[in-house]
């Protein structure tokens, strides 16, 4: 069992006061804070070490390396890469997406090909989608859901068959919270030969993610939904894949040889990280995975599973709530978007402001299917390591006051 | 931020929950749609002019109770007024939600000046200033989807 309110302590935003209240923040899906350990691993580095890497002979230099190889190692360790080729720093999982749509996807699609994604998507694993079938006259199928926001695997074979190239889905859905049974669906992919990419930022800082047992051939996810800094993210992919691909943006670092007729390119990873990498987010998300393992993500996935639990049973007696996303823990990260009637989800999250609560309201960056959920938005709540059942207590008690205050004012 | 009353006034809460002028009008010379992308709000006027002057103005959508009360709360202050006198009431309802250091006279905007106090609130200003917006292009027949991104 994990002592969240001592983990608050390590963070110096939690301790904050937002109009007279403390802070309780439950906007973890978007970002998250950071705590004490990561901040000071940044400012260490640029008051000790800071120089550019992979070209100085200089002491610095050399430092500089090391500790970005070492970001490296640390995050291919994290989910069980079988080596650190096979991971490039992005500045987050849009960023990675857009790395293999734009490489691997125009390499390799024609008008004979189909992209199968989901309807769970977070908007960053849609529109790189939509533009690449404009230019590779290719077509794009939607895995459907149900109406509790599960996937519907009924017709898996017939949406995913030898057209299939790639098939491209989310781990956790970030707007209602569903957990795929993404080895299922990547069983499937194989069986017809297709590429397969998980969208892990929602799963990876929650739970323990391990590669080489689902068998995917990408992984994408961002370092500050992780306690992590911003700007610095992560894709994971097969090492032999990663060679065949063309080269993603060009320029310094990425090269191997240039003359002034040609180019040739650096060997993977390289040849996907043109120009000075996020080299002080690289070590401050190498200090958010150590800081995480001492929690461990087994634990992180209970404690949140714990929550969850907590939150939903509270919640369910709230009059008229629409609770959006499958019923059960077992098949739900630690999230909870909702509506409840009278209350828009805008007014919800001002008033919850007032009382130094943060949640996002909206939609989420998932709007088709927020609309197939016959909602226009929703309030949503998202848990991390550091917040407790009395938070929870507390944001359910003045849902319930905003309730009275919208009705009475 | 400092009191949620300032923005929630009582009579923006009571048009919320009560909109007044709501439902499709049958002949309108005017319409337009307004859409705020980033919330889901949407809004539609349907406004008849006749010589020059808002003989009748109704409003349907769903949004926000900033968005919804301030769309209904507009219908009342325009009605019966001359065009040149809606747009001059658009624009300084605008000046007045977006300018910190408003000061002009907001006489004219009778009950709209109630919602004054959400200047002070940046992430909210969109809400309140959809329906001004939408208003300004049906009068103007500009015949797109106004959007507030």
């Amino acid at each position: 069992m994990i002592q969240s309110q001592d983990i608050a302590k390590d963070f110096p935003i939690l301790q904050r006061k937002i109009n007279d209240n403390k802070l309780i923040y439950f906007d973890n899906a978007a970002t998250t804070q950071k705590p004490t350990h990561v901040i000071e691993s940044i400012s260490n580095f640029y008051s000790n070490t800071n120089s550019n890497i992979h070209r100085g002979v200089h002491t610095l230099s050399m430092e500089s390396t090391y500790e970005y190889d070492q970001a490296k190692d640390k995050v291919a360790e994290f989910i069980n890469s079988p080596n650190s080729e096979s991971i490039i720093f992005t500045r987050g999982t849009t960023e990675s997406i857009n790395l293999v749509a734009e490489t691997w996807g125009k390499a390799n699609l024609d008008e004979s090909s189909e992209i199968v994604i989901t309807e769970l998507e977070h908007h960053s694993n849609i529109v790189p989608w939509q533009e690449l079938i404009k230019e590779t006259n290719s077509k794009l199928k939607y895995i459907p859901i149900n109406s509790d926001g599960t996937l519907n695997y009924e017709n898996l074979n017939q949406i995913i068959n030898s057209n299939t190239k790639i098939v491209s889905l989310t781990h956790v859905s970030n707007g209602i919270g569903t957990i795929n049974n993404i080895k299922k669906i990547i069983k499937e992919a194989q069986s017809v030969g297709a590429i397969t990419l998980i969208d892990a930022a929602q799963s990876a800082p929650h739970m323990p993610i391990d590669v080489q047992d689902l068998g995917c051939d990408f992984l994408a996810f961002s370092g500050h939904k992780m306690l992590g800094p911003t700007g610095i993210g992560v894709l994971y992919g097969k090492k032999d894949i990663l060679e065949e691909m063309p080269a993603y943006q060009k320029g310094g670092d990425m090269i191997l040889e240039v003359t002034y007729e040609k180019s040739s390119w650096n060997e993977v990873p390289f040849k996907f990280e043109a120009g000075t990498p996020n080299i002080a987010g690289a070590i401050g998300l190498k200090s958010a995975i150590d800081y995480l393992n001492l929690i461990s993500m087994d634990s992180i996935r209970e404690h949140e599973k714990e929550l969850t639990e907590h939150i939903l049973k509270e919640m369910r007696n709230i009059d008229g709530i629409d609770i959006l996303g499958p019923e059960s823990v077992e098949d739900r990260a630690g999230l909870v978007s909702f509506n409840i009637p009278n209350v828009h989800p805008h007014d919800l999250g001002t008033y919850l402001d007032t009382k130094g609560i943060a949640i996002r309201t909206g939609h989420h960056c998932a709007m088709p299917l927020i609309k197939k959920l016959g909602s226009h938005s929703s309030a949503r709540a998202s848990f991390y390591v550091y917040n407790t059942k009395n938070e929870i207590n507390e944001f359910v008690t003045q849902i319930n006051n905003s309730i009275k205050y919208f009705d009475n004012v | 931020m400092s009191n949620l009353d300032d923005i929630y006034q009582e009579l923006i809460i009571d048009h919320n929950r009560r909109p007044r002028n709501y439902g499709k009008l049958d002949s309108s010379s005017h319409s337009a749609k307004g859409h705020n992308p980033l919330c889901g709000d949407e809004v539609e006027f349907y406004i008849d002019i006749n010589e020059n002057k808002i003989i009748n103005i109704q409003f349907t959508g769903i949004g926000c109770a900033i968005s919804k009360g301030s769309a209904s709360m507009f219908t009342e202050a325009l009605i019966n007024k001359s065009i040149n006198e809606v747009l001059e009431i658009t624009s300084l309802f605008k000046k007045m939600v977006t300018e910190k250091d408003f000061n002009e006279n907001i006489e004219k905007l009778d009950d709209l000046s109630l919602l004054s106090g959400i200047s002070a609130y940046p992430a909210r200003v969109k809400c309140a200033i959809l329906s001004s917006h939408t208003i300004e292009s049906a009068i103007n027949n500009d015949q797109k989807i106004i959007s507030t991104e």
